[in-house]
């Protein structure tokens, strides 16, 4: 449903579609698609090690973690947010308050984590929703709030726990750490939220079109926050899955979550143009960067040349979706 | 007849830099710390680094894109001016500034003729260069057999001057006098605030944005190698911090993620701004988290400067208040 369904008058609603003929392309990009994952298939067929029961567990492991970061990122994107540069720096916040506050027992501050990250983000949604305050520069300001905050409150120093609540976040199910099924579980429930709810269809409609929204009669600032904060949620969860690995937290804890988790959206064909990402896609992007850098790891290529070749998947990815979309800016 | 006026591009540089200046030789009297010449010489040795690579982002910003990647190919140069310029200081630069033109070439052509936005390509080739550049130097701190060249570039001239500064600064020169003796300064502005009109009259918008992006990629290469050359090493672990601070700058010196404004001259002043408030966090000895703070609060402004609905929504309310009056 877009925004002239809404709009639209019932006389125009009533009348027929006009038939477009649909321009037939060579799917240039499915066969390259295709080609790629056959090559890659047949190099892993040549790996020792590849096909094993193990190395798919040690896959679907990396990419859980990074990928409930790059559901967030999904949620941001589709939005029209763009993308969020304080993604590593909050997910250290929540690492720092989940653990630091871990004393108080695990519900606490699981609820403490949620309503901090989640409440910081909202915040940042609000006001790139109501005021359209460029998204870039103000997570950029939230990154650096948030590193003060940490500095002046941990004095940069590590947070330890000795509590043994937060071992469940490191149990295994069958053999797979829990970060897995809750990385599926959260991607199955935004893909529903986005896709079969009032929510999501205004998160779809401010991301395709904010004035159009705006002229719908939609709150910007409320539905955008509304879309931070659930990105907020998640980074939450991944904040406590950090420090549950660790079972230490400090502001380094975040890594190249940033940039990794807005890749693994795009692998999975968000736009930053906003109004096009799904949670399953997003997690199918995710999968396919474990499994490269996995690849890549097995036949002995080093942290640079991984990081590379993700860069490099990004951009054929982004180009691809750019490419197969037909969507050209407005110029 | 008519006042003379100064528009926000200047009034927002303007403001910046006198604010820094004053709180940069104020501030010591206060926090009780000492300010020498030397501290004066830190900034502009900063600037060297900082205002190429500033520009890198303002030419883009001009054209209304944003070249994530500078903060890539910046480090990769530092890498590639060390690790190829151990005969010969030369042959490791200019490689090094052809390799970050090519990648803006790429970039350019790839942005132009597929009209696709510039943030995820070069949020995409920014992560393949910071694998590429730990790949290249093997992961290790590279660093000159000798520190001749370190220290020939960062010799004081004139006290506060060094030959980094200066070649960082003829950067910017350049590509300042080529933009204003050009069309290209005044389509790349007319391209940044509206694309279609520019094209309708005539601007070849193609051309204005490779060229810009092959400007964006070479500045940032010689901002990478500037530095390198002034510490006589090279990190390969790239670092955020470099294109925060290079934002900050380029909005401090009146360009807008928005696109269609900004001059050379004042985005090199909004770097200077920067550095000064960075030496102003250093010379008091800031404790980190202040910094932050304040880094953070002058973003936040900056922000809500920037932002077209805050605007609006102050112009509608006091567009209403006389209506109500009226009512009453």
């Amino acid at each position: 449903m877009s925004i002239q369904d809404i709009v639209k008058t019932p006389e125009a609603a009533t009348a027929p579609a006009p038939v477009r003929a649909r321009r037939v392309r060579p799917r240039w990009d499915t066969a390259l698609v295709i080609g790629l994952g056959v090559a890659f298939l047949a190099v892993g067929a040549a790996t020792d090690n590849f096909y094993t029961w193990g190395n798919a567990r040690a896959i679907v492991t990396s990419a859980s973690i990074v990928g409930i970061a790059a559901l967030a990122a999904t949620v941001i994107l589709v939005v029209g947010g763009m993308v969020s540069m304080a993604t590593a720096s909050v997910a250290s916040l929540g690492a720092i308050v989940f653990v630091g506050a871990l004393d108080q027992g695990f519900a606490l501050a699981a609820l403490l984590t949620f309503a901090v990250v989640g409440g910081l983000y909202a915040a940042l949604g609000w006001l790139i929703g109501q005021w359209a305050v460029n998204p870039i520069i103000v997570t950029i300001a939230a990154a650096s709030l948030v590193q003060g905050l940490i500095l002046a409150t941990t004095d940069g120093a590590l947070v330890t726990t000795s509590n043994d609540s937060l071992d469940w976040l490191n149990s295994r199910v069958g053999g797979i750490p829990i970060s897995v099924p809750t990385f599926v579980v959260l991607a199955l429930l935004l893909h529903v939220g986005l896709t079969s709810t009032t929510w999501g269809r205004r998160i779809f409609m401010v991301g395709e079109n904010r004035e159009a929204a705006r002229v719908a009669g939609l709150r910007l600032g409320r539905v955008v926050a509304s879309a931070f904060l659930v990105a907020g949620l998640l980074t939450a969860v991944v904040g406590m899955f950090l420090g549950a690995v660790t079972t230490n937290a400090s502001l380094e804890v975040g890594g190249n979550l940033t940039f990794d988790a807005v890749a693994a959206a795009l692998v999975g064909g968000a736009s930053v143009a906003g109004g096009r990402g799904s949670a399953l896609r997003t997690l199918a992007g995710a999968l396919v960067i474990a499994t490269v850098s996995d690849l890549l790891l097995l036949r002995g290529f080093g942290t640079g040349a991984q990081i590379c070749i993700k860069g490099l998947i990004v951009l054929l990815a982004v180009l691809a979706v750019h490419l197969r979309s037909g969507e050209r800016r407005a110029s | 007849m008519r006042t003379p006026h100064l528009r926000l591009e200047q009034v927002v540089p303007l403001v910046a830099l006198i604010v820094t200046t004053a709180v940069f030789f104020v501030s010591p009297s206060v926090t009780g710390s000492t300010l020498t010449s030397f501290s004066v010489y830190n900034v502009l040795q900063q600037l060297a680094w900082l205002a190429p690579l500033t520009l890198a982002l303002g030419v883009t910003l001009m054209c209304g894109e944003f070249d994530i990647s500078v903060a890539g190919v910046a480090p990769l140069a530092g890498v590639l001016a060390i690790k190829l310029g151990a005969d010969s200081v030369y042959t490791g630069v200019l490689i090094a500034l052809f390799a970050g033109a090519a990648i803006g070439l790429l970039q350019g052509l790839v942005i132009s003729r597929l009209e696709i936005s510039s943030v995820p390509v070069t949020m995409a080739s920014y992560i393949a260069l910071v694998g590429g550049t730990l790949w290249v130097s093997g992961n290790q701190l590279l660093s000159y057999d000798s520190s001749d060249v370190a220290l020939w570039i960062t010799r004081p001239i004139a006290t506060f001057l060094s030959p980094a500064t200066l070649l960082g600064l003829l950067l910017a020169v350049v590509v300042g006098v080529a933009m204003s003796v050009t069309a290209w300064g005044r389509d790349a502005r007319a391209v940044g605030s509206d694309r279609r009109a520019a094209r309708s009259s005539g601007v070849r918008v193609d051309r204005v944005l490779v060229l810009s992006f092959l400007t964006s990629g070479t500045l940032a290469a010689g901002s990478g190698v500037l530095l390198a050359l002034s510490t006589g090493s090279a990190n390969p672990n790239a670092d955020v911090k470099p294109l925060v601070l290079g934002i900050v700058a380029a909005l401090a010196g009146g360009a807008t993620l928005q696109g269609g404004r900004g001059r050379v001259v004042w985005i090199v002043i909004g770097a200077l701004s920067i550095c000064l408030l960075q030496a102003t966090f250093s010379v008091n000895a800031l404790a980190d988290w202040l910094s932050q703070f304040l880094f953070a609060a002058l973003l936040l402004t900056v922000a809500a400067f920037d932002a077209p609905d805050l605007a609006r929504s102050f112009s509608r309310r006091s567009a209403l208040r006389p209506a109500r009056e009226e009512v009453a």
